[in-house]
């Protein structure tokens, strides 16, 4: 068969299958440009490009110092210099940028890219001590900028029966709120593997929908709650594992002004 | 902004369907069509038939998964410029690379070709693709479909090149087993 064929049939793959391997791609990705990003936002990381900075500036300015015959030493501190400061741009640029290769982008919307870097913030989170969960809640990581995540509290509780995995949560806006909350259908299941987190794939499109559902939209004081049931994959082996859940803000009810997309986490620990 | 929302733009036929497509989705389809062509100039334009099929699609065309739609008029579109560009050449790109390797477990003759439409071949490879692990199904569909790098397929797993090689290469064994108990002979 020729090539042509091949590509061809390839093209006729069952979009579920390639869906799969497509949020697989999104997510090493974002795992990829965010490691680069927290790489080059360590003290050290500063210290180590600040001091090789100075120290060129050191040998450049050494070189202007010194006689005449150190001119091409000159020359070549100077270029160095430039190389470094060009360097230094690239290593900020890249880290800001948090889109690699792949092409994906951790900012989709140009209005959030604005909050990435601002200080991380912790949800509430409830801990359930039924048998086989060591514990379970969630989690956050970003800040929402000017809208203050103290005003949201989420809730999650894992509990194991035989072989079954199930729980709820729930997400509470405070009275003080002044913005408004949905959760959309996208969630995930992912498993703690080498000190990072590795999705886990639907077996189907369907058992994804079934497994783990609640969709929900409310304003300023409100409770949502919805259960999972995560039977759909089987026996789980032991292990941490993570439930992922989108969540929108929007400054309007009729959500026509999307402020932010967040993920929360649930994690539980299958202990045998 | 939401998949949903742009959808409903081009519904509505409103041209900000377009900048909101580019703005969410054009590096994604950009790095597809250059896996392929590996020429910029080249990428771009089939990045624009994209966003052109995709105002002509929608409507009545009502994708479930917006990304998957339009990567696929992407890859679609790279690919017929590969072959109009490069008829008897070879290009150094990951997609030349992959599907030579791909060409090795795929059944070949006339006889094959005669009976074997690339719909189902499309429908067998998915089925066998189904009976994999997750590891080796998204190496595979990576590696084939996308046209990304070893480098790239190994790190959806964080796993070295040299390992991701050998799981395709024993996926690409089982394919071959998988096509002769079908029937077909390579």
């Amino acid at each position: 068969m020729d090539k042509e064929k091949i590509s061809d049939a390839l093209s006729y793959l069952d979009d579920d299958i390639i869906e799969e391997t497509e949020k697989l791609r999104q997510r090493s990705a974002k795992s990829r440009s965010s490691k680069l990003a927290e790489f080059t936002r360590r003290p050290w990381f500063k210290t180590a490009l600040a001091a090789a900075a100075v120290i060129v500036i050191l040998i450049g300015g050494g070189a202007v110092a010194g006689n005449m015959h150190l001119k091409k030493k000159e020359r070549s501190a100077d270029i160095n210099m430039i190389q470094k400061s060009a360097l230094m741009k690239d290593m900020e640029s890249r880290a800001n940028e948090e889109t690699d290769s792949t092409g994906f982008s951790d900012s989709l919307d140009p209005q959030e890219s604005k909050y990435l870097d601002q200080s991380a913030t912790s949800y509430p989170a409830t801990v359930s001590d039924n048998s086989g969960i060591s514990k379970g809640g969630f989690g956050g990581s970003n800040s929402l900028g000017d809208y203050d995540l103290s005003y949201i509290s989420t809730t999650c509780v894992v509990s194991r029966n035989d072989e079954s995995v199930s729980g709820s949560y729930s997400i509470d806006l405070s009275e003080k709120a002044d913005y408004y909350l949905e959760t959309g259908e996208a969630w995930s299941l992912e498993i703690l593997k080498d000190d990072s987190w590795e999705y886990i794939s639907p077996k189907s499109e369907q058992t994804w929908n079934q497994a783990v559902y609640g969709i929900g939209k409310f304003a300023g004081t409100g409770h949502l709650e919805r259960t999972f049931n995560l039977n759909a994959y089987g026996t789980l082996k032991k292990g941490k594992y993570r439930i992922a859940k989108n969540i929108y803000v929007f400054k309007t009810v009729d959500g026509k002004e999307n402020v932010y997309n967040d993920t929360v986490y649930c994690e539980f620990e299958l202990n045998d | 902004m939401e998949d949903a929302k742009i959808v409903q733009l081009y519904f509505d036929r409103n041209e900000a369907a377009l900048k909101e497509t580019q703005t969410k989705y054009g590096k994604y389809l950009l790095k597809i069509a250059n896996n392929i062509l590996y020429n910029n100039e080249d990428s771009e334009e089939c990045v624009n038939d994209t966003y052109l099929s995709a105002w002509n699609a929608m409507p009545p065309h009502k994708p479930d998964v917006l990304s998957l739609f339009l990567g696929k008029l992407t890859r679609g579109h790279a690919i017929d410029v590969y072959r109009k560009n490069h008829a008897g050449k070879r290009i150094p790109s990951e997609y030349t690379t992959s599907i030579d390797e791909l060409e090795e477990c795929i059944p070949g003759g006339s006889d094959v070709e005669a009976n074997l439409e690339a719909k189902r071949l499309g429908e067998v490879i998915s089925a066998f693709l189904r009976e994999q692990d997750d590891e080796a199904r998204n190496l595979f569909v990576g590696r084939y479909f996308y046209a990304d790098s070893l480098k790239e397929v190994a790190s959806y797993y964080g796993m070295t090149d040299t390992k991701a090689k050998m799981i395709l290469f024993r996926t690409r064994q089982r394919l071959k087993e998988y096509l002769e108990t079908e029937g077909f002979t390579v």
